[in-house]
């Protein structure tokens, strides 16, 4: 499942990327690689950290004596700075070897998984979260779970990309 | 040959070293759950943390704020330091010539150290600082350094793994 085997018409895109200056700049150091990606796990922690805690709240495993939306509410701005620097660092890592993320079996499932994460995240898992109260009904917890699975998902195959 | 290198060598050839060396999926298990399990571990240490800062969790007490995430930072910390082991066990000789690990094991001494002096002395009396604010200057110290530390600990740990 890679961008060449599935979207071959994205090709010219991957391509433009790679002669990029930003892609040579990049390609020419061996410092900035390690160090965007390093950051971006830093980045993992915070946004995958408080997501994390949002879905055990939402599932009812620990943290009982907080409402989910108190939790939410006060991680938000922990969320979207996670999440901003998580993709400033991300497009950077892709931009360092576009033709690689082209042909890589993880690269599309990431990409997929983000998106709806993303999508997810801002729509129903907000209602979810908003949610004053210390029991959650189901439908809440059934969010919490997709959620799980979504943010989970991309940091599984996020790690996959170097692997296969 | 030093003693720590001889126990190195002795680890590296150990069958089960040897065999999570060459598996083709135990070892990207190993290393996918602890990268993800930092997200376990360290979200609910920084909650801690920053409520001893007081940058989060203003309104909430500090014994409050700690037993609700304590626990599941104990659940992240059992993960991170199975998976760690057995990392550790499947390349002693890498982690042993890497200048990173030894950062990264001094980084995780300051950080034990910290938790130790911490839970010891001040965190005793938190009864008597439980809703003030700004907190005590010692318990914000431990804060700083809990923060510092554990990022320091992710940074040498992820550069351990690139052959720099």
């Amino acid at each position: 499942m890679s961008f060449s085997s599935l979207l071959p018409f994205t090709y010219p895109f991957f391509k433009w990327c790679d002669d990029t200056w930003l892609c040579n700049a990049i390609k020419a150091t061996t410092w900035v690689f390690p160090l965007t990606e390093t950051i971006h796990i830093l980045a993992l922690v915070v946004l995958l950290g408080s997501i994390l805690l949002v879905d055990l709240r939402l599932l009812g495993v620990g943290i009982r004596k907080f409402t989910p939306l108190q939790i939410a509410g006060e991680l938000r701005t922990y969320i979207s700075w996670g999440l901003g620097i998580i993709l400033v660092t991300g497009w950077l890592l892709f931009m360092a070897e576009p033709l690689k993320a082209y042909d890589n079996m993880a690269f599309l499932p990431k990409i997929t998984l983000l998106f709806s994460a993303i999508l997810f995240h801002y729509t129903i898992f907000r209602k979810a979260s908003s949610i004053n109260t210390l029991s959650t009904p189901i439908l809440a917890k059934f969010a919490a779970l997709l959620s799980l699975f979504l943010w989970f998902g991309i940091g599984v195959a996020g790690r996959a990309i170097g692997f296969v | 040959m030093s003693f720590l290198l001889q126990f190195c060598q002795w680890l590296q050839d150990t069958s089960v070293g040897t065999q999570i060396r060459e598996s083709t999926l135990v070892f990207p298990v190993l290393e996918g759950s602890h990268l993800l399990g930092l997200a376990l571990m360290m979200a609910p240490v920084m909650m801690y943390d920053l409520r001893l800062v007081g940058l989060l969790w203003r309104n909430i007490p500090v014994s409050t704020v700690k037993w609700q995430f304590l626990p599941i930072t104990f659940a992240g910390f059992f993960l991170m330091v199975s998976t760690g082991v057995l990392l550790f066990w499947s390349e002693p000789i890498k982690c042993y010539n890497s200048v990173y690990f030894r950062v990264k094991v001094i980084f995780l001494i300051i950080a034990g150290l910290n938790a130790l002096v911490f839970h010891s002395t001040i965190d005793k009396t938190t009864s008597q600082w439980d809703s003030m604010l700004p907190t005590p200057t010692r318990a914000r110290l431990a804060g700083v350094c809990s923060l510092v530390t554990w990022t320091m600990v992710i940074f040498a740990g992820r550069y351990t793994a690139y052959n720099l």
